[in-house]
């Protein structure tokens, strides 16, 4: 064989012995995951964790069995809900955290945590010697840091209650609690939240109403949590200042701006206060260049003290490269500005000047609250609706605040529902008299959508 | 860069990648280590790379950078002396494997980056950080040292 032979018969060798990478990058993933981890505060369970991740890092056999443990296996299967959330882990843009505590019969352990500077998730596990349905309710507290120009340093302390809307049973019996910092506390860093846990005895898919959820006795169990986590995998988040009016349906917003944080985006927008009607639902995305889209995942909460800032929340493009962003507007939900009044007597059981198609069915008297039920008209997908607002008033003028929650109707005939229960609940009310206020609403769709530059 | 343009862009160069760490440590088992190390590091580092371009250049400058680090690392544990110059006509008793290894270290690397791994005048040149010219000089005696008639632009 000549040389030029043996150097054809090399290359062919070796083309033929080359590898796939699968291997390669799965074991790269988890290194980088090890590296990250070995920075937690160690305790317990975190010792022997952080031990193993030493080995890892320097011995090939251990590396190569690294790759076989599901360190944010059981988070990625929960979270599948979430986009952004999903984002985040694929990207190991989460905390491990393996605390656990015992009460009595009840085991609580907190297994991650997702943090950016607007949010926190905390991913929790309670288990119970026997079988039984479990609600849960806590708080979270922290302290922070504050520099104001000019000034010294200020320490702050931030609280927030957990109620049941917080929470969430995920996929595999992970549960999920998540809390937005608000204030100057989104401007800090805080990487140590005390998360205080209770745990009731409590089936909720028992309730009738969601309000029963804050009758719930005495926990099962208490668990204090003292959560301490890296603040250099608190990720930085962005802000764009778009400044964009544009007119929808003969109504003008403006697009105030776009925050990016790894766990959500928020639009905020301004309603105009020369628009005819209010704004109840707006129907967009955000697209960027290469048109991946990012998705509505909350409905308008307002802005703070005016009511004419709305917030939306977004899946958020922080894990994805990219450019041209724009902000697509499909439809809206108007509400007309006067509203309609209804008169209830609910002593003597009968209301007048309800609006077409609602009728008062009863009310009833239970220690300090009224509950009222009434019939109301359902048809998918209608044009025009009206909607009973949250806001009544009493003989005297002043203005109270309504629960309420609905249960869909029986069908007809034809298969077809075309009627809900709706159901108000007046805590605390005295009077026997009442003065509800329905809002007249009507869709929107626009024939050609409108674009909105942000980036 | 995206950890997912990462992950399908270092498949598609796995050739080149597995060459050059063969070729250069002798080894098929001491390449696959080095490819590990190599993908670890590239993507700890990928995000960080602007012009993605130079992507292939980039990561096989990692792993040339791991396996020169293997090598001083095996020099360190069991230390050998430095083997003398062979004259010419050596190399040509041995099997041209054996002899790529035998080639002072500046000859090898051209050798394989230009005639195994693929990569052109001007790749190799950037990723050796040598000027153009001194490449194709290193290549020609590497290649009158090997007895084989390869043209400039022949690659694997």
């Amino acid at each position: 064989m000549n040389r030029m032979e043996e150097y054809q018969r090399l290359a062919e060798e070796l083309e033929d012995a080359v590898p796939g990478l699968e291997q390669s990058l799965r074991k790269a993933k988890y290194r980088r995951l090890c590296r990250n981890i070995i920075w937690r505060p160690l305790t317990g369970l975190a010792a022997v964790f952080a031990l193993f991740v030493v080995l890892v890092n320097v011995s090939t056999p251990v590396a190569n069995a690294c790759s076989q443990i599901p360190i944010l296996r059981r988070l990625a299967e929960a979270v599948t809900f979430h986009q952004s959330l999903q984002d985040a882990v694929e990207h190991e843009y989460a905390q491990v955290m393996d605390l656990s505590q015992t009460d009595g019969d009840v085991t609580a352990t907190v297994e991650y945590l997702i943090a950016d500077k607007s949010k926190l998730y905390i991913f929790f596990r309670i288990q119970t010697d026997e079988e039984m349905p479990i609600m849960t309710d806590g708080t979270v507290s922290y302290q922070y840091s504050i520099l104001p120009r000019g000034a010294e340093k200020i320490q702050e302390e931030g609280c927030h209650g957990l109620g049941w809307h917080n929470f969430e049973v995920l996929e595999n019996g992970l549960r999920m609690a998540e809390l937005e910092f608000i204030g100057q506390a989104r401007h800090a860093i805080i990487n140590q939240v005390s998360f205080q846990l209770n745990v009731y005895a409590a089936d909720y898919t028992k309730m009738d109403h969601f309000w029963e959820m804050e009758n719930l006795g005495e926990p099962v169990a208490k668990f204090d949590f003292e959560l301490e986590y890296d603040p250099d995998l608190i990720a930085h988040s962005k802000t764009v200042f778009v400044d964009q009016s544009f007119e929808l349906d003969g109504e003008t917003f403006t697009v105030e701006k776009v925050e990016i944080h790894p766990t959500h985006m928020k639009v905020q927008l301004s309603e105009d206060p020369r628009n005819t009607r209010n704004l109840d639902g707006l129907g967009f995305y955000v697209e960027s260049e290469d048109g991946t889209r990012f998705a509505k995942s909350g409905d308008a909460s307002s802005g703070g003290p005016w009511e004419s800032i709305l917030q939306y929340e977004l899946a958020s493009p922080y894990f994805y490269d990219v450019e041209g962003m724009r902000l697509v507007v499909t439809s809206a939900v108007w509400i007309d500005k006067e509203k309609q009044s209804a008169q209830v007597d609910m002593i003597g059981e009968k209301a007048e000047s309800l609006p077409e198609g609602w009728e008062f069915l009863s009310a009833q008297k239970y220690s300090d609250e009224w509950l009222l039920i009434l019939r109301e008209p359902y048809e998918e997908n209608r044009k025009e609706m009206i909607a009973l607002d949250y806001k009544c008033y009493d003989p005297n003028g002043k203005e109270w605040h309504m629960q309420s929650d609905f249960q869909m109707g029986e069908p007809d005939a034809e298969g077809e529902i075309t009627y809900m229960l709706r159901t108000i609940r007046l805590k605390g009310y005295p009077f026997g008299e009442i003065t509800l206020n329905f809002k007249h609403m009507t869709r929107f769709a626009a024939d050609t959508p409108i674009v909105i530059p942000i980036q | 860069m995206q950890e997912k343009e990462f992950a399908q862009r270092a498949q598609k160069i796995r050739g080149k990648l597995y060459k050059t760490a063969v070729l250069y440590l002798g080894s098929h088992s001491q390449a696959v280590d080095a490819l590990d190390e190599a993908i670890y590091k590239g993507l700890c580092a990928c995000r960080r790379l602007r012009e993605s371009q130079y992507f292939d250049t980039w990561l096989t400058r990692i792993l040339i950078n791991v396996c020169n680090d293997e090598l001083s690392r095996q020099k360190r544990i069991c230390p050998i002396d430095e083997m003398p110059e062979m004259a010419a006509e050596q190399f040509d008793a041995l099997p041209l494997k054996d002899a790529i290894e035998r080639l002072p270290k500046e000859l090898r690397e051209i050798v394989i980056l230009r005639y195994f791994s693929g990569f052109t005048l001007s790749e190799t040149a950037k990723l050796l950080g040598i000027p153009q010219g001194t490449v194709v000089t290193r290549q020609r005696r590497a290649l009158q040292l090997l007895r084989l008639s390869l043209d400039e632009e022949v690659t694997a």
